[in-house]
Order: structure tokens, then C-alpha cells, then sequence
């Protein structure tokens, strides 16, 4: 695997040295991609020797090996002439090892004309026939820096993925962000993207640009300087009231020492939760495939209801709720992020395929772990981010990794709904681990909340989240 | 011996009255327009209704009532478009009752364009309600509604009350919303003339997303419009909404004899000077200030015990009027007390509601408005209104004049003009307003980058099926938007498994329902608790920069700072205590073209479009003596960002050359001198002519598009110059007037040649044959420069040689 962290020059811009080791530390990047040569010096200078270190290369006339080993590659492409080459390289390469290569350039860019309704891929006519002349236009996954992360799409067979954080404003909010990928040798490209705010200083409560500033001036330059301060030392700079200054420091020491911190009166419901969490084909699903539910108090059982054909979106449903009326009734039924995703897809899929359950449903006693934490500020959680994969590993827990997201397994499996087919067909025992995974890490959440007694001292303003992504719906994964 | 017998304005109300009775008259009165007299026409309430509900209600139906009611009963949607306070909402009120009486399940929408308008006929919809023992309730559901309500009003309420930018969002959980999707059977839009243009096109593509989800929950609700006077009410109803609609335009309301008096503000007392002028040579910055006569006028009309709503353009325009008119008081020779208050969407909701009810109750001599008052608000009726300058258009005219009449009794409007050039145009031809030429209400469906927004929003709110090209087809227009964002990440799935959104952000909040930013900047008070609602950001730039000496409720405040660095901004003021006023002056640029389609015309005259920043600059800012106008400090420098929108432009680039080809053609004698003091006091008059004639063809190139294209020309906007940096030569473009673009002006520069053809005809064939043209072909309210300066022949001269080029390389 190769971890292939992109910066774009506006978070370059406002990155400081501090938040940059943060995010190598987070995302565990072997190579660090950004466009402009003249951040080389500052990269190099903050960080140390095992990540790489990646600007735009100037035409080198071939193409260049940024990072690889004996079944993945990462190369750099600057004209079409480059991939003739690399495409030659390989194709010799092949017959003695299989091996899966991944090509970054800035040759294919994606753009939109509304008012002719038309999509386009710039470049891609040149680059395609150079594919198409030696045979090889479905071989490589092809990574962009002129399109947006969250981007995914096939051009006549190319595969495109975007890496460029507000490479186009068309296709999504602009904002200083950070792209990473796991590049796995079996193809699949695990995206995520964060904000450049969620590091350094900044992932704490309550600080922002001038704030840093006064720290700064202060000399507490880091979260971990910060956690030691005391209440009254900063309280007494510029802009920090008690409150404020409390707050912070909190927050500080929660992400620093992992640990949790509860509201006074917090409580989580009473009776034996069932943990759920759902696979479907999007954010605005056609379908929920698989329903992943875990009962720790029976013996930790998880039950994956699943349903692989695409033309029968209610039979995992169905499987589901039969299950739960006769003996889930009454049980809280915990999601995390379950009132922005999982709660409300499974209603208007209950109003849709079988609607005789949705008094079942709708009187059933739903709790979302992530509202009820962070928005309602009953509980600060430790991580960087409030992402159930983040708070998990932030309480110990090991994932199991399957190196998915949820976008891309919505992704898969809307490949497979499109063209039912062994070629195209998901391993689905796989999905039904990482769907446990994902169930198995909410409840270790949920416990450690429950056993811990750390009471928060501030009355904590808002909380990281619901401030700082009020404006994003975020991806099937990001909770 | 007779006594001089004036009668009083109390007892007729005219525009002779009003020349005979004004202190120290000077001839203001140039003009008066009369409508006569209209008797009711009432149908008795149990002709439609069923005696239970008629025999409560205390008067008679109008007829336009009585017969949109009976449409309704045969199945129908029914567009009313009949005057201001003629029971519009009645006739949807009414029957909802009907509906409720036959299906106690039955519930409703009501949506109406501003959450003031919500407000106010929520309780006018509640206490008809009340009268006829209706068990029903209205409530309204938008941004302001309190968190604890929305269940409730969801699940429970009879009528919800909303507006579409609300609705927009709303759809996004309609699962919450299916008890009212489920059993809604009346949708009422009211006052759906306010959407035109890109706004209307936003408003009727929601319609469809909602109409669509109704219909997946299972129901079909009747329509009804309600509509000021426009020229087309239905085919706009049915562009709005895609139904077929019966039209309700004979008004059974009455009213008594109305007349219009054209109100020109008198010489200021310069001495022989003046006198010595000939008419047409008495500029109207000669005249007194316009303002001040038109709150002179209200003045005079409420110390007669003339109930008087006078309208003006901006919030800061009914501060100072209030002030002036306050000072016009003290100075009218009656004695009597008056009371003023101004009235706009930037005071608090309980100060807006206190001056509704003190005009409902006759309790405020005056009042002073922005067009807040234009729409249906309920205030009862007034004696008079004051218009302070022409509105823009003749429906807007109309409509603030319908504000005056109660019942049968005669009613006075008095129009002051502005100095600009169209409200003196108006002045010396009032036909122009008369109502038969009232403008059409324009909206687009073929506009492809709105359509597409929605098809994202549609997409997310349900996945896109075969079945919805119903709402959003045909079915090859639906296929290409959602390929297109299929190849652009934004979509996944097609048409047969249900295409749905993929993006990452919730695409309605992508919809920009409005032209104006959504940001919101609060206003905090350094020294006392101000109440008053957000201010957008274009407004903070021009009136609340720092500095700035604001009138709120009647007190002053200065402007401390604006505060913009987070993500709540924010506007700091102080109380403050002077004559002054601010007013801050305004440049616009247009930079960073970028080419993307251009036609070489030869010789020099190119075609292009593209995209390009469109940058408005407020630099500096005027303390102005509220009362005498004078400016009291000049051109104290801002320092804020300009607001820069980043659109589609078209532009048409001349050569050098042409200005002396121009200068040929139009006589010596047309030539325009600038004023001496003014922007453009240094610019020769050979130099002032040509850049009125480019002016000229950019008006009036932006005034002919609609008639080519569909679209409404207040969502373009112009620049001409002499010389453009980035162009190098002379210049004129046209820009849509909203971020990104949605093809306006790019449609303009597809149909040059007929657009430019049409301009030409127009402007050389118009009546007024004046150099400086009229309002018919060169002037525009929506002009930053007051319309100045203008200059027809050479505007023609300029079009003639663009339109040559066109046709050789054409035909060539
Ligand atoms: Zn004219
Ligand atoms: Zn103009």
C-alpha cells in the first residue's frame, strides 16, 4: 500500500509546520503531494526522512517513479509521450510479476458546460489513443490533479480518480483542504478528505487565526503545550475569557491523552442497545443491501442482513425488521451519525417497500451516538476528528482493515447493480467484515462513554463538529 | 361678501385640492391622471358557498371571488389577478374551508414571498377561520420558526405557511413532511408576479420538485395563483407551475375616483439666474431636492387628516424622509402634530408589526415604505400614498398607487420625480405609465444551468426515475443533465435503477434563490442593545462601512467596524448625534476576461464571450447635510474589498477608429457637455457624446434582449467604456448579474445580429426623438449613473457599424 497524501497550494498557504507533521502522523503518508516547487524547502525542512516529499514535476521527457515497491506503483506522467513509455516499461515488466500501477498527472481535467448540458475530460482524446494503441486503456487507475477528490468516473474505459482538493469549484465546496489515499494493490483507491483546521492548534476548541496568534505570541505553539497550560495563564491573553480559556485547554487535553470527557448529568439510555449500520449504493440510496447489527449483551453476536441482488431493495430490509419486531422491541438502536444517514434512509426505505413497519420504526426508540456526544454536547470525544474511525483509535480500538471507505463500497456495489457479473461481483464476506468492523467500533465507543467518569469542567461552547461542519453533509464514511 | 371657498383635503381628496391648500404653491402641479370610479359587484356569499359558511361571513362576494370559487369547485386552478386589497386571499381561504368541511383530513400550503407577508396573513387566514367556526389552523413554517413548533406544525397543522426558499430546503427531509404531502389538496402561491427572471425560474423549478414529491405521497393538490396586474398572468401561472390554470381578472372590488398628480419639485431660490432660462434648459439639479418635496407632500396631506403612505427606494430613504418630514412639519404653517414612522425589512419584526397595526387602526398620520409595503401586507387602506421617484416598472407603479383608496371614497396618489433621467421622462409623458402596457412577468424553463441545479436537488431528494420526466422532461433534456453530472461525479445511476446524488455537499444549498449573497451580518450596538434584523453583505459594503452614519428607528448611529473574518460576521454601531447622512459612492470594473468563443468581425470589431469579474467598488463616501443636501464632507476614502462576482460577460470591442466615423454621423449640434461638477466634468464634449453613445448601446442592447431571448433584463447588467485595459479599445459589456452565470449574456452574444437589429429599429424609431432618449429605448431604472450620460444618434451610430461588420462577415 501506498499512502498518498495531496496538499493544494491554498492549504499549502496556511499550513504551518506544526500542522503538517500532524497531518503526516494522522494520515501515516509515505508520499506528500503538492503542486508548487517552492514549498520543497519548507516540506523537506518539517519532515523527516520516511515521507517523500512530491512536487510537479518539471517535462522530464519520461515518466518518473514517485513511490513503489514489488506489487504497486506510483508514477508520474507529464505527456502523453510519458505514458507511451511507462505503458512500454510495464508491459515488459508484466510478463515477470503482476503488479498494480497508479499514474498521477495534471493531463486530465474535468469540467462542466451547463449551459449545453455537457460534461468533458480534457485530455482525454490524446491520452486515450496513446492507451488504446498498445492495448492497454483498462489498465492502469489513472489519478488526476486537475479534479476533486471525491471524484470517480470512466471515460470510455479510462478510470479517473481526482486527487486535488477544490481542483474545480463546479464539483464541490472550495475550501483549504487535505486529500489521502490508500493506493492498495488490488486497485481499490481508499479516499478520505479532512480539513486543514482539524490539525495542530487548531483541531482544538475554540481556536482559530487570531487566537493561534496570541498562543503563538505566548509561546504555546503546539496542542500538546497547550494541554499542560493552565486555566489562568491563559485566560490572561488577549482574547481568551475563563470560559474560553477552559474550554480549550479541555479539548486540548482530550485529543492529547485520548481520553473522554462527560457533560455532568450525561446519560446513555437505559437498556441493552442494539448497534446498527447500514451498506447501501449512495448517500441517496436506491437500496440498503446489507443491515449490520451487533448485541454485545449476547455474547457479542453480529448479524449481517444481507441482500446482494440490486432488484430486491427490500429483502435485507424485510429481514431487518421481522428480526427487530419480534426481538429488538423496545431496545435503544444506536447508529453513529444515524440521525443524518442511517435513521432517515431506513424510514423512506420503510415508506417505500414495506410500509406495515413503519409504526414499528417510527416508535422505536433511536439513538445517535454522534448527536448526542457532539452535538449535543454531552461528551468530548478524544481523536482529531469526531469520525467514528478516528474517536475508535483514539479509545484503543484496533480496526480490522479493510482499506474500504463507504463511498467506495457504495461505489462497488453501483458498479455491480449497473452490470451484474463475476468481474464486477463484491466480495461480499468482506463487506460484511468491514460493516462489522464499523458496528464492533461504535459500541467499544459507546462502553468506554458509558465505564468512563472524567466529567468535563467547562461548560464547553459548541463543540468541534457541529461548528466547523455545519456546512458539509459528509461522506458515507466520515462518522 | 363670499368667503374664499377652498375646501379641505379631508373632505376632496385631489390633486386640485392639493394645489389649491399647499403652503406657499409654486406651480408643482404639471400633471394629473384620473381613473374613475368603480361600483362593486357583489354576488351574495350562499351563491357559492354553503349557507353554514355564508350566512357568517358579513358582506357579499365580489364577483371575481364568488366565480374563482365556483372554478374551483369544477376541479380547476384558478389564477386571481385582480387589484391590491380586492380579497385575494379570500378566495383560497374559502375554500380550504370547503375542503376542510368535506375531508376534516385535509390540509394545505400557502406560500407567499416574504416571511413578513407569511406572518401577516397567517393571522388574516386564522381569524377567517375563527369567523366561520372552521376547525382549522395556519401556522407559519420558516427560518424563524422555533425548533419546538416544526414537528408540530408538520405532523398537525392544517395550513403550513412557508415561502420557497424555505421549501427548497425542506424537501431534502420530506419523510418528515408526508402527513401534509400525503393530504394536502390546495397549494396557494401568492403574489407569484415577484417571480421573474433567474429568482422566478429558481421558484418554479422547486414548484416541480414539490409537485413531484406530493405526488409520490399520493396526492394532487388544486392551484391557486394570485397575482399584482401583469401582462401575461397565465401563461407566468403556468410557467411557474407547470398546470393549466382558468384566469379571474374582472376586479368586483370597488373604488372610488383615483387620480395621479405629477408633482415637479419647484426652483431653488438662485435668483435671476434661473429665471432667465428657458424651459428646457432648467436642469433637475436645479430643482429642489425631490425627497424633501415628496415628505413635503406627505406632510401636508397628514396635517389634513389624510392618512398618507409614501413609498421611497432604499431603508436609509424612510429614515431620512422621516427626519425631513419631521423638519417640513415644523415649518407647515398648520400647528397640528403629525406622526411619521418608516417601515422597512431591516427593523425588528415587533416594530414592523407596531406600525402594520397603527395603520390598520388609523393610529399614524404617515408612513414611509420601501416596497415592503407594495406587496399584500395587510394595513387596511390608505387616504393617499407619495410615490419618490418612479419604481421601475409600470407593475410596481400601479401597484404602490392601489395602496390608497378605502372602499368608494376618492383617493390622491402624488408622484415626485427623482432627477434621474426616466423619472423626468415620466414627468413630461405620464401616458407612458398608463396601465395598459403593464410589463410581463418573465421566466425561462429552457435555462439549462438552472435546470440543471435543480435536477441535483431533485436527484438527492429522491432518486431520478423514467416517471419524473413528467416533472423534469422531456426525457432527452433529463438524460443529458444527468449524464452530465454523472461524468461529473455528481450523479450515479441512470434513469432505469434511479439516478442519485453523489456529491458531497447538500445540493440545495447550492440554490441561490436570491441575487444577493446568503452571507448575513449581524448588527451589534458598542453602547446599547440595537434590534434589527441581518444585513446582507452588498448592503454592508454600501450603507454600514465604517464610518457610515445610519438612521435605524429613527435614531442615528455611526458605523464602528465591520467585522468579516469568521464565520459569523458581524457590524459594530454606535448611537450618534448629527445632521449628517452618508451616502458612498460606487465604481464597477469588469477584469480577468477570459475568452472562451469570440468572432473577429474585421477591421478591428470583435465578438467575444467568456467569463470575467465583475467588481463593484465602494471607495469612498459623501457626509451629506440631511436637510439641505449639501455635501458637508466630500470623498472620505473606504477601506473594504470590493464585491466582486465572478459571471458570464458577452462584449463587443470597436477599433479606434470608430470615434471618429460616430463623430461624423450625428450633428455638431446634439453634442452633450457634462456638468461641471460630476464624474465626468473632465471629459471634453466630443469625449461625453461617445460615451454616451456606447452607454446607449448597452442599455439599450440589455432593454431589447427579452424581447429575443426569455429572460428578465434585471438579471444582466452593463459597462461601457471608451478604453478597457484588458480590451484596449472602446468597449460595451454585458453581464449576467448573478455568480457563475446562467447564459444571459452569452445567449446575447448567439443572437447578436438579431438583438442588435431590434435595438437599432427601436432606438432609431422611438417617439421621443430626443438625443438623450427616454425610458421606451435608452434609459433604465436598474442604471448606476443615473442614466447619464446617454446619446441616441451616436448610441445608433455605433450599433449601425457593429451590425455592417456582422453582416459582411456573415454574408461575406
Ligand atoms: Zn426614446
Ligand atoms: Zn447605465
Amino acid at each position: 500500500m501506498i499512502g498518498l497524501t495531496v496538499l493544494p497550494e491554498v492549504t499549502m498557504q496556511r499550513c504551518g509546520g506544526n500542522q503538517l507533521q500532524d497531518i503526516v502522523r494522522y494520515f501515516d503518508s509515505d508520499v506528500i503531494f503538492t503542486p508548487n516547487r517552492i514549498h520543497e524547502p519548507f516540506l523537506s525542512t518539517e519532515l523527516d526522512d520516511s515521507v517523500h516529499v512530491m512536487t510537479q514535476p518539471l517535462n522530464s521527457g519520461e515518466p518518473i517513479e514517485i513511490a513503489g515497491d514489488n506489487d504497486i506503483q506510483l508514477v508520474w506522467v507529464s505527456t502523453p509521450a510519458d505514458l507511451e513509455t511507462l505503458i512500454q516499461n510495464t508491459q515488459q515488466n508484466l510478463r515477470q510479476e503482476s503488479s498494480e500501477v497508479y499514474l498521477l498527472s495534471d493531463q486530465l481535467a474535468v469540467s462542466v458546460n451547463l449551459i449545453d448540458l455537457e460534461a468533458r475530460l480534457d485530455g482525454l482524446a490524446a491520452y486515450r489513443d496513446t492507451l488504446a494503441e498498445r492495448n492497454a486503456v483498462g489498465e492502469f487507475t489513472h489519478l488526476t490533479i486537475k479534479a476533486n477528490p471525491e471524484y470517480r468516473a470512466e471515460w470510455q474505459g479510462v478510470d479517473v480518480q481526482g486527487v486535488m482538493p477544490s481542483a474545480n469549484e463546479q464539483q464541490g465546496i472550495s475550501y483549504a483542504g487535505i486529500a489521502h489515499f490508500e493506493l492498495q494493490s488490488n486497485g481499490i483507491v481508499g479516499g478520505k478528505t479532512r480539513k486543514l483546521e482539524r490539525f495542530g492548534l487548531r483541531a482544538v476548541d475554540q481556536v482559530g487565526g487570531t487566537r493561534i496568534e496570541t498562543l503563538r505570541e505566548a509561546n504555546i505553539h503546539s496542542r500538546q503545550d497547550l494541554s499542560m497550560s493552565s486555566v489562568k495563564k491563559i485566560s490572561s491573553l488577549s482574547g481568551f475569557g475563563q470560559t474560553t480559556a477552559r474550554t480549550a485547554i479541555e479539548s486540548a487535553q482530550v485529543i492529547e491523552q485520548g481520553e473522554i470527557r462527560k457533560a455532568s448529568g450525561a446519560s446513555l439510555p437505559e437498556g441493552k442497545p442494539i448497534f446498527i449500520d447500514i451498506e447501501t449504493d449512495g448517500l441517496n440510496p436506491t437500496i440498503i443491501w446489507l443491515i449490520g447489527v451487533y448485541l454485545p449483551d449476547q455474547d457479542g453476536r453480529y448479524m449481517p442482513f444481507i441482500e446482494t441482488d440490486p432488484d430486491k431493495p427490500d429483502v435485507a430490509l424485510e429481514a431487518f425488521l421481522s428480526w427487530l419486531a419480534e426481538f429488538g422491541r423496545d431496545r435503544p438502536i444506536v447508529a453513529y451519525n444515524g440521525w443524518n444517514f442511517d435513521f432517515p434512509v431506513i424510514n423512506e426505505h420503510i415508506a417505500d417497500h414495506c410500509p406495515r413497519y413503519l409504526e414499528l420504526w417510527e416508535s422505536s426508540y433511536r439513538f445517535d451516538l454522534y448527536d448526542w456526544a457532539v452535538k449535543k454536547n454531552n461528551a468530548t470525544l478524544p481523536g482529531l476528528t469526531n469520525k467514528l474511525e478516528d474517536v475508535a483509535e483514539a479509545l484503543g480500538w484496533e480496526p480490522f482493515d479493510t482499506g474500504l471507505t463507504g463511498a467506495e463500497v457504495a461505489r462497488l456495489f453501483q458498479r455491480y447493480a449497473a452490470n451484474p457479473c463475476p468481474a464486477t461481483e463484491l466480495d461480499w464476506e468482506r463487506h460484511k467484515r468491514y460493516c462489522e468492523d464499523d458496528v464492533r467500533a461504535l459500541a467499544h465507543i459507546y462502553n468506554q462513554i458509558k465505564a468512563s467518569t472524567n466529567r468535563m469542567t467547562s461548560s464547553g461552547g459548541r463543540s468541534r463538529s457541529s461548528n466547523k461542519n455545519s456546512t458539509s453533509q459528509g461522506t458515507l464514511s466520515d462518522f | 361678501m363670499s368667503q374664499n371657498t377652498t375646501p379641505s383635503l379631508d373632505a376632496v381628496l385631489n390633486a386640485n385640492t392639493l394645489e389649491e391648500t399647499f403652503p406657499d404653491y409654486e406651480g408643482q402641479l404639471i400633471d394629473t391622471i384620473a381613473d374613475p370610479p368603480r361600483k362593486a359587484n357583489t354576488v351574495p356569499a350562499t351563491d357559492v358557498l354553503p349557507d353554514e359558511l355564508g350566512d357568517l361571513l358579513e358582506n357579499d362576494l365580489y364577483s371575481h371571488q364568488a366565480e374563482a370559487i365556483r372554478e374551483l369547485q369544477s376541479g380547476n386552478n384558478v389564477t386571481v389577478a385582480t387589484s391590491t386589497s380586492s380579497g385575494k386571499t379570500w378566495v383560497y381561504t374559502l375554500y380550504f374551508c370547503l375542503q376542510k368541511m368535506q375531508n376534516p383530513d385535509a390540509r394545505a400550503l400557502f406560500l407567499y414571498p416574504t416571511k413578513a407577508l407569511s406572518v401577516n396573513q397567517e393571522r388574516k387566514v386564522n381569524d377567517l377561520f375563527d369567523q366561520l367556526g372552521i376547525d382549522a389552523v395556519a401556522e407559519t413554517y420558516d427560518g424563524d420558526t422555533k425548533d419546538d413548533r416544526k414537528k408540530l406544525i408538520r405532523d398537525r397543522v392544517d395550513v403550513v405557511i412557508s415561502n420557497f426558499a424555505g421549501i427548497n430546503q425542506y424537501l431534502d427531509s420530506h419523510m418528515k413532511w408526508r402527513d401534509i404531502f400525503k393530504n394536502c389538496e390546495l397549494m396557494a402561491i401568492d403574489e407569484c408576479h415577484t417571480y421573474t427572471g433567474v429568482h422566478g425560474m429558481h421558484v418554479a423549478w422547486v414548484i416541480r420538485r414539490l409537485r413531484r414529491l406530493l405526488d409520490h405521497y399520493g396526492s394532487d393538490p388544486q392551484l391557486v395563483c394570485s397575482t399584482a396586474t401583469i401582462g401575461n398572468p397565465r401563461e407566468h401561472s403556468e410557467h411557474l407551475t407547470g398546470a393549466e390554470f382558468e384566469i379571474i381578472d374582472e376586479d368586483g372590488s370597488p373604488h372610488g375616483r383615483r387620480e395621479v398628480g405629477f408633482w415637479q419639485p419647484p426652483l431653488q431660490e438662485t435668483g435671476d439666474l434661473v429665471e432667465e432660462l428657458e424651459e428646457d434648459e432648467i436642469l433637475p439639479s436645479m430643482r429642489r431636492n425631490s425627497d424633501e418635496e415628496a415628505a413635503g407632500a406627505l406632510v401636508h396631506l397628514a396635517k389634513n387628516d389624510v392618512q398618507t403612505l409614501m413609498f421611497t427606494d432604499s431603508r436609509q430613504g424612510t429614515e431620512i424622509g422621516v427626519k425631513r418630514a419631521i423638519e417640513a412639519a415644523r415649518s407647515h404653517p398648520d400647528g397640528k402634530y403629525i406622526d411619521v414612522e418608516p417601515y422597512h425589512a431591516g427593523l425588528s419584526k415587533r416594530k414592523r408589526r407596531a406600525v402594520e397595526n397603527q395603520l390598520n387602526a388609523g393610529q399614524v398620520d404617515g408612513v414611509i415604505s420601501t416596497s415592503a409595503l407594495e406587496l399584500g401586507i395587510d394595513i387596511g387602506s390608505m387616504d393617499a400614498t407619495v410615490l419618490a421617484g418612479y419604481p421601475g416598472t409600470r407593475q410596481s407603479f400601479w401597484q404602490r398607487i392601489g395602496r390608497a383608496g378605502r372602499g368608494t371614497t376618492d383617493s390622491l396618489s402624488v408622484f415626485v420625480p427623482q432627477s434621474d433621467a426616466i423619472d423626468q421622462y415620466i414627468l413630461n409623458n405620464p401616458d407612458y405609465v398608463l396601465e395598459e402596457n403593464v410589463e410581463d412577468a418573465v421566466i425561462d424553463l429552457s435555462n439549462n444551468p438552472v435546470y440543471a441545479k435543480h435536477i441535483l436537488c431533485a436527484a438527492s431528494e429522491r432518486p431520478l426515475t423514467e416517471a419524473d420526466t413528467k416533472w423534469f422532461g422531456p426525457r432527452d433534456r433529463l438524460s443529458r443533465a444527468i449524464n452530465m453530472w454523472q461524468a461529473a461525479g455528481q450523479l450515479v445511476g441512470d434513469l432505469d435503477r434511479g439516478a442519485q446524488y453523489n456529491g458531497t455537499a447538500r445540493p440545495q444549498s447550492g440554490i441561490s434563490m436570491y441575487a444577493t449573497t446568503d452571507e448575513q451580518y449581524d448588527v451589534r450596538q458598542v453602547d446599547g442593545e440595537i434590534d434589527m434584523e441581518p444585513l446582507d453583505k452588498e448592503r454592508v459594503y454600501r450603507e454600514y462601512h465604517p464610518g457610515a452614519l445610519v438612521l435605524y428607528d429613527g435614531d442615528q448611529y455611526e458605523v464602528q467596524e465591520v467585522v468579516e473574518d469568521r464565520i459569523n460576521p458581524y457590524v459594530t454601531v454606535e448611537r450618534s448625534n448629527s445632521a449628517n447622512y452618508t451616502q458612498a459612492i460606487h465604481n464597477k470594473r469588469i477584469t480577468d476576461l477570459d475568452v472562451e468563443r469570440s468572432y473577429d468581425l474585421g477591421g478591428g470589431y470583435q465578438l467575444c464571450a467568456g467569463m470575467g469579474t465583475v467588481h463593484i467598488n465602494y471607495s469612498a463616501y459623501n457626509v451629506i447635510d440631511m436637510y439641505t443636501g449639501e455635501i458637508v464632507e466630500p470623498m472620505i476614502p473606504i477601506d473594504l474589498a470590493p464585491i466582486s462576482l465572478r459571471t458570464q460577460v458577452m462584449w463587443i470591442a470597436f477599433p479606434r477608429e470608430i470615434v471618429s466615423r460616430v463623430l461624423n454621423e450625428i450633428p455638431r449640434s446634439s453634442y452633450l457637455q457634462p456638468e461641471d461638477s460630476g464624474e465626468f466634468a473632465s471629459m471634453g464634449e466630443e469625449e461625453y457624446t461617445l460615451a454616451g453613445g456606447l452607454h446607449g448601446g448597452e442599455h439599450g442592447m440589455i432593454k431589447m434582449a427579452p424581447l429575443e431571448l426569455r429572460l428578465d433584463n434585471s438579471d444582466m447588467g452593463g459597462l461601457s467604456t471608451l478604453h478597457h485595459n484588458e480590451v484596449g479599445s472602446p468597449v460595451w459589456f454585458i453581464h449576467d448579474a448573478v455568480e457563475g452565470g446562467v447564459g444571459f449574456a452569452h445567449s446575447v452574444y448567439e443572437n447578436f445580429q438579431s438583438v442588435a437589429q431590434r435595438t437599432v429599429e427601436r432606438i432609431d424609431n422611438c417617439d421621443c426623438e430626443r438625443d438623450v432618449g427616454c425610458p421606451a429605448c435608452l434609459m433604465s431604472s436598474q442604471c448606476g449613473n443615473q442614466n447619464e450620460p446617454l446619446h441616441r444618434p451616436a448610441a445608433i451610430s455605433f450599433l449601425r457599424a457593429a451590425l455592417n461588420k456582422v453582416e459582411d462577415a456573415t454574408t461575406g
